[in-house]
């Protein structure tokens, strides 16, 4: 297993319980090299367990697992050599300056001193960063703050990066800038593996897993979990007042789930075209004639809706056709 | 192992002087404690202010009043005639003494009678009462002795010379008693105390609540790396106040340092494991800052008052005795007072220095040891 040469991170029955609560439920992945791997779920979903676990700071309880060739349970210390890690706590001494910040990290991580200077520059001009170099951290703005933490995490040229909610609490320019150095560094074969909550921004990844109360309930592209991975439709209904419709709609028979998405109304039903006719009927009987309803494909959010519910149910990975 | 260390060292040191906060800490406030021990904070009794409440007005008590008045321990603030009055006076602490001659004591005393001087004293502040109790009750004896020369000279018609004993006092290491020459070293036991166990735990606590630790954690450096550069900067600020302290109290109080330097380094280097293990447990315990802050305010001021630094520890009840030779700090103060004033070297010492290094040497291996599981 750790032979494979294309694999990055491969991890088999991972397990980790704290006292009888298991975090991360005996899981399954192999992620490739130079593959942007997205770990997709909600706060508490077992994300940084697994990846700590991962970078060797958490042993794990059972399972096995491999980084950049490397066993987890025994060799932590020549994962740390070999790995990047940034958390989204960006951790940067506000009281360095952005200079002295990538210099420390320099120093823990043992670049060459000859390499340290040029190492800089690349860093810099990566992250574009240039007129900000000798300023204090603590007064750059999230976004610059993100890059600057992401450059320092790259300061020893790692194969694999792991980001554990990199993009918390950065706007949406920033965030966009930042998934655009992600993606120039896997289109030079490094490999990412990053955690998140925000759907939009999985959709950036070249695969997910979406984890759910420890389990992986799905692992696919993004554009297979969509079109694949959910037996039932997606309708959008449109209608002013859809906050109040919400709730009445959740009446109508064969609506399995229903949530709001900007101004429109989002259901996930069995039969598509029966409860379009149902709607529609409720809608004439109210007297209601300003309205849409159309089939729509599943965003991710429909999709992990969905899976969430019929895990709970029945429990399982999802069966791709 | 040396180039990290190094790293963390420099950038340590850079975060420490950048901070206005420990800046003041490491260099106002032992100006402020030298100053203030040197000049306020003074436990010796001069100038009491007394009160005159003189019913009798003869030759008599004019006399006991101007050997009170001669006297440097008391000065005379008030004469008062009447009980309101005097009452008045201690109240608002205006005066701390009364001297009172109640009406007869000049004829009690022609009559070969016990004559009576009451002394009030206000024991709010039962150190200075018993002090000044016991500096009354010295001139009032003589007084008492001279009227008795006296009176045996005129009965007998001749010059009289009664047997007498004298105590000639005199104060080894301390001539003058001044009290600043035995606060001034302790603030010097108390600055490192606080420099080394406080900062440091400040310094790795405040990496865990900026999340600094967990890249740290996640990055090949080792614990012990880690420790180092993170103990070693609170050490070397420790000697700066301490070479700061000495320096204020020798040139501007004329505090001696009679003995070895050298020994005094050495001893705040075995000291330094102690305080610098505790700050580094404490570290282990608190997750943020004011964690830190507040655990180790909780045994900071039981360590300094069982230590000896202003309470005498031989006065402490026995069984509190026996519990202060737990307290570190009990140990360093010995040998730091008596480098300073008693000039005393390693043969005199080595029992502290065995103790201290003991319970540092323990204090140090333990705090690595849950340092290193926690990390």
């Amino acid at each position: 297993m750790a032979t494979d040469n294309n694999i990055a991170v491969s991890v088999k029955d991972l397990e980790k319980k704290f006292g009888s609560f298991i975090a991360v439920n005996r899981i399954n992945f192999d992620v490739k090299r130079g593959e942007i791997f997205g770990f997709l779920g909600p706060n508490g979903a077992g994300k940084s367990t697994t990846i700590k676990m991962l970078c060797g700071i958490l042993t794990p309880t059972a399972g096995s697992g491999y980084v950049d060739g490397y066993d987890i349970n025994r060799e932590q210390e020549l994962i740390k050599q070999n790995i990047g890690y940034m958390s989204q706590k960006f951790s940067l001494y506000d009281d360095l300056t952005v200079e002295e910040n990538i210099d420390f990290y320099s120093g823990i991580y043992k670049v060459p001193p000859k390499r340290q200077r040029e190492r800089k520059e690349e860093i810099i001009s990566m992250i574009g960063i240039e007129e900000f170099k000798s300023m204090f951290t603590g007064i750059l703005s999230g976004g610059l703050k993100q890059r600057l933490a992401l450059g320092c995490a790259i300061i020893h040229e790692p194969k694999i990066i792991f980001l554990d909610e990199p993009t918390a609490g950065v706007d949406p320019i920033a965030r966009n800038n930042f998934w655009k150095l992600i993606k120039e560094m896997a289109n030079k074969g490094i490999t990412i593996f990053v955690t998140t909550h925000y759907m939009d921004e999985a959709e950036n990844c070249d695969r997910l897993a979406l984890i759910y109360q420890g389990s992986i309930i799905a692992m696919d592209t993004p554009i297979n979990l969509k079109t694949q991975c959910m037996k039932e439709k997606v309708l959008k209904i449109s209608v002013s007042n859809a906050e109040e419709w919400l709730y009445k709609l959740d009446k109508v028979e064969g609506i399995k789930e229903s949530a709001l998405f900007g101004t429109a109304i989002h259901t996930i039903v069995d039969d598509a075209v029966k409860v379009k006719q149902s709607i529609k009927k409720l809608f004439q009987e109210t007297d209601i004639k300003d309205f849409t309803i159309e089939s729509i494909q599943a965003s991710l959010e429909d999709v992990f809706i969905s899976l969430i519910e019929s895990h709970e149910k029945v429990g399982g990975m999802c069966e791709l056709k | 192992m040396f180039e990290r260390i190094h790293t963390i060292l420099i950038k340590e040191f850079k975060q420490v002087f950048r901070d206005p906060r420990m800046r003041s800490m490491i260099f106002i406030s032992p100006i402020l404690q030298v100053l203030i021990f040197g000049y306020a904070a003074t436990t010796d009794v001069r100038n009491i202010p007394t009160a005159i409440y003189d019913l009798d007005n003869t030759s008599q008590s004019r006399e006991v009043i101007r050997a009170f008045s001669f006297s440097k321990y008391f000065s005379i603030k008030k004469y008062v005639d009447n009980d309101k009055q005097e009452r008045e006076l201690i109240d608002k602490s205006q005066v701390s003494v009364v001297l009172r001659f109640n009406h007869g004591f000049a004829q009690d005393l022609e009559a070969n009678k016990g004559a009576q001087i009451q002394i009030i004293v206000d024991g709010t502040d039962s150190n200075t009462a018993a002090i000044a109790l016991s500096y009354a009750g010295k001139i009032i004896q003589k007084y008492s002795y001279s009227v008795l020369q006296n009176r045996a000279s005129i009965l007998l018609k001749q010059n009289m010379q009664f047997p007498s004993v004298d105590l000639k006092d005199r104060a080894w290491f301390n001539d003058n008693l001044e009290s600043r020459n035995y606060f001034i070293p302790g603030v010097i036991a108390m600055l490192v105390t606080v420099t080394s166990m406080l900062l440091s735990a400040m310094a790795i606590v405040r990496e865990k609540e900026i999340g600094t630790m967990e890249q740290l954690m996640v990055s090949p450096i080792k614990p012990v790396e880690l420790m180092l550069g993170k103990l070693i900067p609170f050490a070397v600020l420790s000697f700066i106040d301490l070479a700061f302290i000495a320096a204020l109290g020798v040139l501007l109080f004329k505090i001696p340092i009679r003995g070895s330097i050298l020994l005094l380094v050495g001893s705040t280097c075995i000291y330094l494991l102690t305080t610098l293990g505790l700050g580094l447990f404490i570290s282990t315990i608190s997750s943020t800052q004011q964690e830190a802050a507040m655990s180790i305010f909780l045994f900071l001021p039981v360590m300094n008052m069982l230590s000896g630094f202003a309470f005498p520890i031989s006065s402490m009840p026995k069984a509190v005795q026996y519990f202060t030779y737990l307290i570190p700090l009990r140990y360093y103060l010995e040998i730091v007072r008596g480098i300073f004033l008693k000039g005393v070297g390693i043969n005199i010492l080595w029992p502290q220095l065995l103790v201290l290094l003991i319970i540092g040497l323990s204090t140090i291996t333990l705090s690595s040891l849950r340092f290193h599981k926690r990390i």
